[in-house]
């Protein structure tokens, strides 16, 4: 691989607040292209949190999240041009039809292909519906809709919130076999999982930890 | 840069065009409040064309008040202000090509309509077209300053309540200048004024709220 092709994220040192409370004890890690990491966690451990943290769209954190050694909010980053992310609310507009909300997202960043969009609502299965309205989807196929984004918008970074959420084993399994090829192909992978993912070559695990508070009560108690 | 806002409007506009009730709504209202006027204060055609102004300004800003949600709310509730950041839109690309459809769609149809309303209050055709004019320079300021307030209670329970308190005292220079000039139209005085002043509002509101509105989606969406 050609050093111009490797990239790095790195996060150092990081902790999420809600309400000023730490939710989790401090994380680093660093990905390097080719990549993957799961983050894992009880319900409400804060895996959304520090992936929209990740995204930059949260400033409820203290620690340093870079990429390619540069600060990802610094003005000459070229993070946000590499960065995909699927959450919990898919940004899918109701009211327009499939192929009208995937060329908008992929004529943000990218040159119009709607050839590449076809061959993956094939592959997913929901060829016949790139002229139906989002509205009239289910959970299932508007959730297989928002993941067509990962080959029409060819970035390196993928960040992922529960993706096998309303999948079938189907969908799932041609997920884990997407993120292998793209692991492949040099890019990187963040995504939080309930389940075991062991379709996945190589997949980093990282699970967030309660902070000690009773520890941090006690320590201050006997101080005064 | 130039190519997200075009993009953008485009959305906003395939969007607003599958939906409809988005324009009819506001200018529904601005037809209905205005004609309840001459049948509750008087039919009065001298007394009608002296009040038409005040009606036609004050009728607008609260049809156009009334568009705002539309724009914002909803394309913050399903992620899509979110998405629109994290693939590199600037926020000030986001409140400008907003505030521009929002113009477009809600706007120049009460543009549009204005004059027929003029005719039902009797107002003069150089008053008609001053009216035209005003709400022309007028309204993308209202649409500019209200995506300020928009942002700021994107994801408030009850932020329609919030929102008015918000921008209306804002509203207020646009509406003094908007119906004085028509005023003066109206009694056949020098109008270039009240219109010059309107198009500096415009201006200041246009180099301000992109601003002002993108920090306001940031803080909103954290």
């Amino acid at each position: 691989m050609s050093n111009a092709q490797h990239n790095q994220f790195k996060v150092e040192n990081l902790a999420v607040f809600r309400a000023e409370i730490p939710l989790f004890d401090e994380v680093s890690f660093s990905l390097n292209s080719g990549e993957s990491i799961q983050i894992s966690g009880a319900n409400g451990s804060g895996k959304t949190s520090l992936l929209r943290c990740l995204c930059g769209t949260s400033s409820r954190h203290q620690g340093d999240i870079s990429w390619n050694g540069e600060a990802i909010t610094g003005t000459s980053s070229t993070f946000y041009s590499q960065l995909l992310y699927l959450g919990h609310s898919l940004g899918l507009k109701p009211k327009l039809t499939v192929l009208q909300n995937l060329n908008f997202f992929q004529r943000l960043r990218f040159n119009k292909n709607d050839q590449i969009i076809h061959e993956t609502l094939n592959q997913l299965n929901i060829e016949g519906y790139h002229d139906e309205l989002v509205a009239n989807l289910s959970a299932g196929q508007k959730r297989r809709v928002s993941l067509c984004r990962l080959f029409s918008e060819p970035v390196k970074l993928w960040v992922l919130d529960e993706p096998m959420v309303a999948l079938d084993a189907q969908g799932q399994k041609w997920l884990e076999d997407s993120c292998n090829a793209h692991l492949d192909s040099g890019g990187m992978i963040i995504l939080t999982s309930h389940q075991k993912l062991k379709g996945i070559n190589g997949l980093q695990q990282l699970s967030l930890v309660k902070p000690d508070f009773s520890a941090l009560i006690a320590s201050q108690d006997a101080a005064q | 840069m130039s190519q997200p806002i075009g993009l953008l409007i485009r959305r906003e506009l395939a969007v607003v065009i599958k939906s409809r009730s988005e324009f009819i709504y506001p200018l529904a209202f601005f037809v209905i409040v205005t004609s309840l006027f001459p049948l509750a204060v008087t039919p009065d055609p001298v007394q009608l064309a002296f009040i038409a102004p005040g009606v036609i300004w004050v009728a607008a800003l609260l049809s156009i008040l009334m568009s705002f949600n539309g724009f914002y709310q909803q394309d913050y509730d399903e992620g899509g202000l979110e998405q629109l950041l994290i693939s590199g839109v600037s926020g000030t690309n986001i409140v400008l090509s907003k505030s521009i459809a929002n113009w477009i769609v809600t706007g120049l149809p009460l543009i549009l309509i204005a004059p027929v309303l003029g005719v039902l209050f009797n107002m003069n055709p150089t008053a008609n077209l001053v009216t035209m004019l005003s709400l022309l320079i007028g309204i993308p300021s209202l649409c500019l300053i209200g995506s300020i307030g928009m942002c700021l209670t994107l994801g408030l329970r009850n932020g329609g309540v919030l929102l008015t308190l918000l921008v209306l005292p804002l509203f207020i220079p646009v509406l003094i200048f908007g119906a004085s000039a028509v005023q003066a139209a109206s009694t056949g005085l020098n109008f270039s004024g009240q219109l010059a002043i309107l198009l500096a509002l415009l201006i200041f509101s246009l180099l301000l709220a992109p601003f002002a509105g993108a920090a306001a989606i940031k803080v909103s969406i954290e």
